[in-house]
């Protein structure tokens, strides 16, 4: 029973669902917000890592042909790593910011 | 749902809140708070920033320099605008905020950050002329890299000497007023690459032996208050800013300078007669650089690892990409003037170590204007709706 159901049942109850309404549209948000922020750090760390691999993979086979050889294939899938790791880092971080925003974390807490 | 520790710190005094609830008020300016935002990271940019001009700089020489040409150029590319960005946000800040901006040219923390717009522009210099040889530009951006050397040389110093309230040495001086260094030995680099004519041959060598002796005495003198302060005072995970790495760098890009001395001015008066001193003193000063990067990731393993010193990004920590990078490319100078061939597999490791701390720094850096746009972003679209909203409630 409800405060408002004493005087005013019809009203009452209006204004009940109408607050079921907004607490399941906040969980939601809440939840997607939860979520967004769990698979942007899941992706940032995931691009650093083939960032690095990449980095490393084009470093090898830059070392190993001669001055001024063209780029080999090891070179070239490095490279591509390192931008593939980049756009998954960008994605991320992208998912983590919009889902903090949205949870309204403090800005101290993702910098 | 907001089970874990980190999400229940959030408080709903925070900044973003505000935001938001700024965001719900119908007709709000859409651009309003971004456009703060961007003016208060203005307001308080450290003028340490070309630190990142200095590292992007000198990894992408390295790279060059081991025959990586793909990365020398894609960093240089990233390596003008960023310039050019800075010196826009510093003339903004110097225009907008003066109070800010004179204040920290007598401010013993923040001062020396003032000295990496000397390094930075040396640094781009090296990479015009050796990357796009444009040989006429990199002469202007040396001489415009001994000026400012001069401002900022005489300036800070001076500033610093007749300053009525001066801090303690616990509290005023780190790692970052060896950038003084760096500067005095960047226009010595760029200087020995060029080759600029000041009066007469001999005078323009004496003139880069000069500044390569100028950095050696600066190291010694700051080095000194330096290590008397790790020894002497407390110290907290919060006081080793990444800059300390800068103790190492100064002396990797002292030996590059030495190298370059050698390399260039071998058949020149007074350098000729002093080849052996400058091998000598330059082979000195690779050890010292040598002999700090233990000690550096002991200070760090200390501070993050048993100290729990949170990581976050700051413009310092491009402080510590540039030594990685110099000193790759020193080891390597110096390993072809002493004929030391396994050298260069050191200068290689550092290489890796020096790209992959650029990338992981630079990615974190472009997290704030990342922030900052797609806050811009939902601001705007919140506001659109609000304003349709009450825009429909109106009409009804």
């Amino acid at each position: 029973m409800t405060l408002n159901e004493g005087y005013m049942p019809d009203a009452g109850r209006a204004m009940d669902a109408y607050a079921n309404l907004i607490q399941t549209k906040q969980d939601k948000q809440k939840v997607s917000s939860v979520s967004n922020i769990k698979l942007g750090k899941l992706l940032i760390v995931i691009g650093f890592l083939v960032s690095i691999v990449g980095i490393v993979a084009y470093c090898m086979a830059g070392f190993t042909t001669d001055f001024g050889a063209e780029i080999s294939i090891a070179g070239k899938t490095g490279l591509a790593l390192v931008a593939a790791g980049t756009v998954c880092w960008f994605i991320g971080a992208l998912k983590f910011f919009h889902g903090a925003i949205e949870a309204n974390l403090p800005e101290e807490l993702f910098f | 749902m907001y089970g874990t520790g980190w999400f229940r710190q959030a408080s709903t005094m925070s900044e973003i809140i505000c935001t938001n609830a700024k965001m719900n008020q119908p007709g709000a300016n859409a651009l309003g708070f971004p456009l703060a935002h961007v003016s208060k990271r203005i307001a308080e940019l450290h003028p340490a920033y070309f630190a990142l001009v200095m590292a992007t700089g000198i990894v992408s020489l390295a790279c060059q320099s081991f025959g990586l040409p793909q990365a020398a150029q894609f960093l240089f590319f990233i390596n003008v605008p960023a310039y050019c960005v800075l010196l826009i946000l510093f003339s903004i800040r110097a225009w907008k905020f003066p109070a800010q901006f004179f204040a920290d040219w007598s401010s013993h923390k923040r001062a020396f950050g003032f000295f990496t717009v000397v390094a930075a522009t040396n640094v781009l210099g090296c990479q015009v002329y050796q990357l796009s040889q444009v040989e006429r530009l990199a002469h202007y951006l040396w001489w415009a890299g001994l000026l400012l050397w001069l401002v900022s040389t005489y300036t800070i110093f001076v500033l610093l000497v007749v300053l009525q309230q001066k801090p303690s040495i616990e509290d005023g001086i780190n790692g970052g007023w060896l950038v003084s260094v760096v500067a005095t030995q960047s226009v010595c680099v760029l200087g020995c690459q060029l080759k600029p004519l000041v009066f007469t041959a001999e005078l323009s060598t004496l003139l880069l032996l000069s500044f390569w002796l100028f950095g050696g005495m600066l190291y010694v003198w700051l080095i000194s208050l330096i290590f008397y302060r790790y020894m002497f005072f407390r110290f907290e995970p919060g006081d080793l800013v990444p800059p300390y790495w800068i103790n190492m760098g100064a002396m990797a890009i002292t030996t590059l300078a030495g190298t370059e001395l050698i390399r260039t001015y071998a058949e020149v008066s007074p350098v000729t007669a002093m080849i052996p001193f400058i091998k000598g003193l330059t082979t000195m000063y690779w050890a010292t650089a040598t002999w700090w990067i233990p000690m550096l990731l002991c200070l760090g393993l200390w501070r993050h690892g048993v100290q729990r010193f949170k990581f976050t990004y700051d413009p310092l920590y491009w402080g510590l990409v540039f030594p990685l990078g110099m000193y790759s490319v020193c080891t390597l100078r110096l390993g072809e003037i002493l004929e030391i061939a396994p050298m260069a597999v050191i200068a290689r490791v550092f290489l890796l170590a020096g790209l992959i701390a650029w990338l992981i720094t630079f990615l974190t850096m472009i997290q704030r204007p990342l922030f900052a746009i797609l806050l811009a972003v939902l601001y705007t679209n919140r506001s659109a709706t609000n304003t349709l909203e009450g825009k429909n409630d109106d009409a009804e």
